[in-house]
């Protein structure tokens, strides 16, 4: 680019439209991220409330290990898109409510070792509600364009 | 007689460089000296140059920040900046849809 010379409104144009492409295209990270912690999500509150012994070591491990992550990959970005940030606030809320309901549910309400059938069916479908605002979001980030 | 659209286009803004970092704040919260200098191609010197006029303007905010020992420094648009650069890309449409001027 020579900055010295200046851009005809079409050059202008189409500069906007690249740079605000290149920060959308940015987003498709954190969309990834969402994706791969919905589905975690998911997988983790069955395991941790309906499986026996390891497995429910393994998945607090696992989700330690999964949160250290992606705090550091937050931290580390470079550009935060303004209708990223958009959807994140309205996830996170919707996320932190869903799992707290989860969470409570699963460590207070619910019968365990053996957990009823119905219970089980109950955590899983909470699980799932759980997961879903971020697989919203990680939807709503990797398929715009 | 009315004057051509072009004659509003923001001076400060309708220049490359500037207006490519401009752009990129508008669709962003804030970005990074680094993500700015790499997506524009521009060098150090040149971006902090534009971002000094940015700045006098009132368009853009800089904020500089301290991990450790390495210190980061984030851009934002102020307020001004961004109804600035709205107003810039409405006066670039009508130019480019040959709209007359109301």
């Amino acid at each position: 680019m020579n900055a010295d010379e200046g851009f005809t409104p079409q050059q202008a144009l189409r500069e906007v439209g690249r740079v605000d492409g290149r920060v959308r295209d940015s987003s498709r990270g954190p969309g990834w991220m969402y994706l791969v912690t919905g589905v975690a999500t998911m997988i983790y509150w069955p395991v941790m409330f309906l499986a026996n012994g390891a497995a429910s070591v393994v998945a607090a491990f696992a989700w330690i290990a999964l949160t250290i992550a992606i705090c550091s990959y937050w931290w580390r970005r470079k550009v935060y898109e303004q209708r990223l940030m958009r959807i994140r606030s309205r996830m996170t809320i919707a996320y932190v409510s869903a799992s707290s309901v989860t969470f409570a549910v699963g460590a207070f309400v619910a019968p365990r070792h053996p957990t009823p059938t119905g219970w089980a069916v109950a955590i899983i479908a909470l699980a799932v509600i759980s997961g879903t605002p971020l697989l919203y979001a990680a939807w709503r980030l990797l398929t715009r364009r | 007689m009315s004057t051509h659209p072009r004659h509003e286009l923001d001076e400060i803004i309708h220049a490359p460089v500037r207006l490519s970092i401009v752009a990129a704040l508008a669709a962003a919260e804030k970005a990074d000296f680094r993500f700015l200098r790499d997506t524009i191609e521009v060098s150090d010197s040149l971006l902090s140059k534009h971002i000094l006029t940015l700045e006098e303007a009132g368009y853009v905010h800089v904020n500089k920040t301290f991990v450790g020992k390495r210190a980061r420094t984030w851009l934002s648009l102020t307020d001004r900046g961004r109804a600035a650069f709205q107003n810039y890309m409405d006066v670039l449409r009508r130019i480019t849809e040959g709209t007359p001027h109301a």
